[in-house]
C-alpha cells in the first residue's frame, strides 16, 4: 500500500468576514480509495470538494490548512443540466475536456477519443447522444456525459459532489454501478459527498460524517453502520434505517367508504402538431377511503405530478374526474377549492420571498373567509402550534428559515383553510434525511389528530412505506401496480415495481442495532 | 430549412403590418395642417394656381382613393416623385439607405466592440471599484446628449487632427469612411452603456453558472473558457438588447446626421417633413417599417441559432 494520493489536513474555509463553514477538515485518500462524506446540506461537505478542485464560489476563502493533490483530479456535479454548457453539444463538451488535457492533439482526434469515452460510460449510441444538447437528453445520459468529461482528463481522484441526488432511483443505481466499476478498472480515487448515508455506503470503503464544517466521525463503512459513536451519526444511520423499515402502525382501521375518488382521469398536453401531444396521465382510477392516505410512485415523467395539479385545479383534465364525498369536486369553484390543498416539492419557490410567514398565513385565511384582526391571529398561532414552529418566527421571511422550517410553513398554510385532502408532492424530497424524517412524524400526527386524507407523491419508497396504507405504482401516464404499501413492496408483481424496490438504496444489514 | 420555413412565415406576416403602418402614416400626413400644393405653388401663388395644383396631384380625391392609388402605384414599385418633380423618391431613398446603413453598422460594430470587455471586466467584480467606475461613465454617457458629443468631436479631434472631415459626405469611397466614423462613435456612445449593462449582468450569471464551474474544473483554458462556454451563453440575453438598439440607432441618426451635415434618411427625414412631401415621408415610414421588422426577425434567428433550446415557431 503506497501513500495517500489526496491529502486533506487542518482545511478551513470561511464565509463572508467571519462565519466559519468547514473548520478543521482532514482526511486522506489513497489511490483506487474511495471516501463517502456525508452529512447534512450547509455541512461544508460540498465546500470541501471544490477546495480540493480550487474552484470556490465567490466570498468563500480558504483561512487554514493545506491540500495535497495529484495532478490530475475531476470533479462531477450534483445537477448535471447545470453543470454543462447549454449551448454546447455533448461531444463538443467532452472534445473540450480531452484537449484541456493535451493541447495538442488535434481537433479530429480530440472528438474520436470523446466519442470512446462516451461508450466507455455506458453509453448505447454514443453517435447520437455526441451531437445532443444538454436539454435534449435524460438526467442519466447527462450525468454520464459529463463523466465521459471527467474522465477525458484522465483523473487521479474524482470529487463526487451527489452526483446521483437528482436522479430517479433507478438511474441513480445505474449511475452508482457505472462509477463503482470506473473507479476499480482506472484504479482512481474517488470521494463521494452525499447527504444520503445509504448510497455512501454502498459505493464507499470508508465514511467521514460531516456537521457543520466538522468531521464528527470517521471509519470504515461497516464499522459506521453498525456502531455510530457520534449522536448525529447515530440519528443519521438511525433514520436511514427508520426509513427503510416498516415502522407503522399496523392497526389501522380498515376503510370504510370512498371519500375521494379519481375517476378515469386523462390530462394531455397539446404539443405544436397534433403528433406532438403528450399524454402524461392516461385513464387512471384511483380511491382513497376518508382519512386513509395513498402514495403514488414512479420516476419522473411517469405523470404523478400531473395527477396532483389536476386534482387542485392547476390543469384541466382531457377527460374524467375528481369526486370527493361522492360528488363531482371543482378545484375552480370559490367555495370548494379549500377542500383540496397542496404541498409543493421546494418551499423555496412555492413560499413568496417577500413577505413575512405572518402574512404569508393570514392571505391564505384571508382568501377563503376575511376574519377579524385578532381572529386571524389566533388562527395563525394555532396553525404554528399544528406544525411545531416557534411564534417568533412568525416575522422572518422565508429565506431566514431552514428547509424543514419552510416545509413547515407550506403545511401550515396547506392547512389553513382547513381542507379534507391533503396533497403532498414531493414535499420531503428537497429536505435533509434527519429532517425528512421529522416532517414524516409531523404529517403522521397530522393525520390522526385531524382526520386528513393524504396523497403522498414521491419517489422515494421508504418514506410512501412511512406514511401510507395504500400504493399506486405509476409509469409512463398509467398505473401500472397498486395495493396495500406492505404487500406491494414484499411481492411486487410488476416488473417495473420490482425495478423500482431493487434500485433502493439500502443500508447494509447489520445486526444488533 | 426549419430557419427557411421560419423566415418565410414571417416575412408574410409583415406584410399586413407594413401596409397598416403606410395606411397610418398617409392618413396622417393629410390631417396634420399644411397643404402642398400651398408649399409648392409658394406664397404668392393665386387662389386658382393653387386649385389647378391640387387637382393635378389628385389631392381633391377623398382620402380612401387617394390611398387605394397610392398603394397601387407602391406595388407596381413606383414610390414617386418628389414635391418638386424633380427627382425619383426611390432614388432619394437609396442614396440615403447608403449613409445610414453604413452609420448604424459601423455604429453598431464601434458599441460590440467596445461594451464586451467592458461588460466582462465589470462582471468579474460585481461591485468593484471598477465596476462602479463602470457604472458612473455609463451614466454620463447615456446623460450627456449625443448632437453635444459630436460638437466636441468637431472642435477637439477632427479640427486639430485633421484626420476627419467636419463633416459632409466626400463622393470618394476611400474617404467616406472617414467621414463616418466620428458620426458612428457619437451614436455609440449613447448606446453602449446600454448594451455593457444587459451584457454585464448576462456576464455575471454566466459566469457564476455551474457550467462555468465545472469547465473551470476540467482544466479548460482561459481564453478557450470565455469564448466557448461564456460568450456564447450571454449573447442570448444580449441580441434582444442589440436588435432594439439597431432600431435606436436608425432613429438617433437623425439628430447625428444633422450635426455632421450627413445626407443620409434623416437628414431626408427632416427635409420632406419640412416641406410636407408626402411621397417621400411615406417611402421613409416603409423602409423604415421594414427594417425594424427585418431586424427583429434577424435577431429572433440569431437567439435560436445560439441557444438551442429556443425554438422558431
Amino acid at each position: 500500500m503506497t501513500g495517500p494520493i489526496l491529502a486533506v489536513s487542518g482545511l478551513s474555509l470561511r464565509s463572508g468576514p467571519d462565519r466559519t463553514v468547514v473548520s478543521d477538515v482532514s482526511f486522506e485518500v489513497a489511490a483506487g480509495e474511495s471516501l463517502g462524506l456525508v452529512g447534512e446540506s450547509g455541512s461544508g461537505k460540498s465546500l470541501t470538494l471544490r477546495a480540493i478542485l480550487g474552484v470556490l464560489p465567490v466570498g468563500i476563502t480558504r483561512t487554514g490548512g493545506s491540500i495535497v493533490t495529484p495532478a490530475r483530479v475531476a470533479m462531477i456535479f450534483q445537477e448535471p443540466l447545470s453543470a454543462m454548457s447549454p449551448s454546447m453539444r455533448a461531444g463538443e463538451l467532452v472534445a473540450e475536456a480531452v484537449r484541456a488535457s493535451n493541447r495538442r492533439m488535434p481537433l479530429a482526434a480530440a472528438r474520436r477519443r470523446a466519442l470512446e469515452l462516451l461508450g466507455e460510460v455506458g453509453i448505447a449510441d454514443p453517435e447520437r447522444v455526441r451531437t445532443r444538447y444538454p436539454h435534449q437528453l435524460s438526467g442519466g445520459l447527462r450525468q454520464r456525459v459529463m463523466i465521459a468529461a471527467a474522465l477525458a482528463t484522465d483523473p487521479e481522484v474524482l470529487l463526487c459532489d451527489e452526483p446521483t441526488t437528482a436522479l430517479d432511483v433507478t438511474i441513480q443505481a445505474q449511475i452508482m454501478d457505472l462509477l463503482d466499476r470506473l473507479r476499480t478498472e482506472r484504479g482512481m480515487a474517488m470521494v463521494f459527498v452525499s447527504h444520503d448515508l445509504a448510497v455512501v455506503a454502498a459505493l464507499c470503503q470508508r465514511i467521514a460524517v460531516m456537521k457543520e464544517g466538522r468531521i464528527v466521525e470517521s471509519g470504515p463503512t461497516a464499522e459506521i453502520v453498525a456502531h455510530p459513536t457520534a449522536p448525529y451519526s447515530i440519528e443519521l444511520v438511525r433514520s436511514a434505517r427508520a426509513k427503510a423499515g416498516a415502522i407503522r402502525d399496523a392497526a389501522a382501521e380498515t376503510p370504510s367508504e370512498d371519500w375521494l375518488v379519481v375517476d378515469d382521469l386523462t390530462v394531455r398536453f397539446p404539443g405544436a402538431r397534433r403528433r406532438d401531444t403528450v399524454t402524461a396521465v392516461d385513464a387512471v382510477s384511483f380511491r382513497v377511503p376518508r382519512g386513509g392516505s395513498v402514495g403514488i410512485v414512479g420516476e419522473s415523467g411517469s405523470g404523478k405530478s400531473t395527477i396532483a395539479r389536476a386534482m387542485v385545479g392547476l390543469v384541466r383534465p382531457g377527460s374524467g374526474g375528481i369526486l370527493l364525498d361522492g360528488r363531482p369536486y371543482r378545484a375552480t369553484s370559490r367555495g370548494e377549492a379549500r377542500r383540496i390543498q397542496m404541498v409543493f416539492q421546494d418551499p423555496m419557490s412555492s413560499l413568496n420571498p417577500r413577505r413575512r410567514i405572518r402574512s404569508v398565513l393570514t392571505e391564505v385565511l384571508r382568501a377563503h373567509g376575511a376574519r377579524s384582526a385578532a381572529e386571524l391571529e389566533t388562527r395563525v398561532i394555532e396553525l404554528m402550534d399544528m406544525v411545531r414552529l416557534p411564534h417568533d418566527l412568525l416575522d422572518r421571511f422565508p429565506r431566514s428559515l431552514s428547509g424543514g422550517q419552510r416545509q413547515r410553513v407550506s403545511i401550515a398554510r396547506a392547512l389553513a383553510v382547513e381542507p379534507d385532502v391533503v396533497i403532498l408532492d414531493e414535499s420531503i424530497a428537497a429536505l435533509d434525511v434527519s429532517v425528512q424524517a421529522q416532517v414524516l412524524a409531523l404529517l403522521n400526527d397530522l393525520k390522526q389528530s385531524l382526520g386528513l386524507t393524504l396523497l403522498f407523491i414521491s419517489h422515494d419508497l421508504g418514506a410512501v412505506r412511512a406514511l401510507c396504507d395504500e400504493v399506486v405504482v405509476m409509469s409512463r401516464g398509467r398505473i401500472v401496480e397498486r395495493g396495500m404499501v406492505d404487500e406491494v413492496l414484499r411481492n411486487p408483481s410488476h416488473p417495473y415495481t420490482r425495478l423500482l424496490i431493487e434500485s433502493e438504496p439500502e443500508l447494509p444489514a447489520v445486526s444488533g442495532v | 430549412m426549419r430557419v427557411a420555413r421560419f423566415l418565410g412565415i414571417r416575412l408574410l406576416q409583415a406584410i399586413p403590418l407594413l401596409i397598416a403602418t403606410s395606411a397610418l402614416s398617409f392618413l396622417l400626413l393629410r390631417l396634420a395642417p399644411g397643404d402642398p400644393a400651398k408649399i409648392l405653388a409658394g406664397p404668392r401663388a393665386s387662389e386658382e394656381v393653387v386649385a389647378k395644383l391640387r387637382t393635378s396631384m389628385g389631392l381633391d380625391e377623398p382620402i380612401p382613393v387617394q390611398y387605394w392609388k397610392y398603394l397601387q402605384r407602391v406595388f407596381a414599385g413606383d414610390l414617386g416623385k418628389n414635391l418638386n418633380g424633380n427627382a425619383d423618391v426611390a432614388d432619394i431613398i437609396s442614396r440615403g439607405v447608403g449613409v445610414t446603413g453604413l452609420l448604424a453598422v459601423v455604429a453598431i460594430i464601434i458599441t460590440i466592440l467596445v461594451a464586451i470587455p467592458v461588460a466582462l471586466a465589470a462582471a468579474r467584480r460585481p461591485g468593484g471599484p471598477l465596476d462602479n467606475s463602470i457604472r458612473v461613465a455609463s451614466v454620463a454617457s447615456i446623460a450627456v446628449p449625443g448632437f453635444w458629443i459630436g460638437l466636441m468631436l468637431i472642435a477637439f479631434v477632427a479640427l486639430p487632427t485633421k484626420w476627419f472631415p467636419v463633416g459632409g459626405w466626400p463622393d470618394d469611397s476611400s474617404r467616406q469612411f472617414n467621414a463616418i466614423l466620428l458620426p458612428a462613435i457619437t451614436l455609440a456612445i449613447g448606446i453602449i452603456p446600454v448594451l455593457t449593462r444587459s451584457l454585464r449582468s448576462a456576464f455575471i450569471d454566466v459566469l457564476g453558472a455551474e457550467y462555468v464551474t465545472a469547465a473551470r474544473s476540467l482544466g479548460i483554458p482561459g481564453g478557450r473558457l470565455i469564448r466557448r462556454f461564456v460568450l456564447r451563453n450571454a449573447a442570448v440575453p444580449a441580441i434582444p438588447v442589440l436588435a432594439f438598439l439597431i432600431g435606436f440607432v436608425v432613429g438617433g441618426s437623425v439628430v447625428i446626421e444633422s450635426t455632421f451635415n450627413l445626407p443620409g434618411l434623416g437628414q431626408t427625414l427632416v427635409q420632406a417633413a419640412l416641406t410636407r412631401d408626402a411621397n417621400v415621408l411615406q417611402a421613409l415610414t416603409l423602409v423604415l417599417g421594414t427594417s425594424v421588422v427585418a431586424i427583429y426577425v434577424i435577431a429572433d434567428v440569431a437567439v435560436s441559432l445560439t441557444d438551442p433550446r429556443v425554438s422558431l415557431t
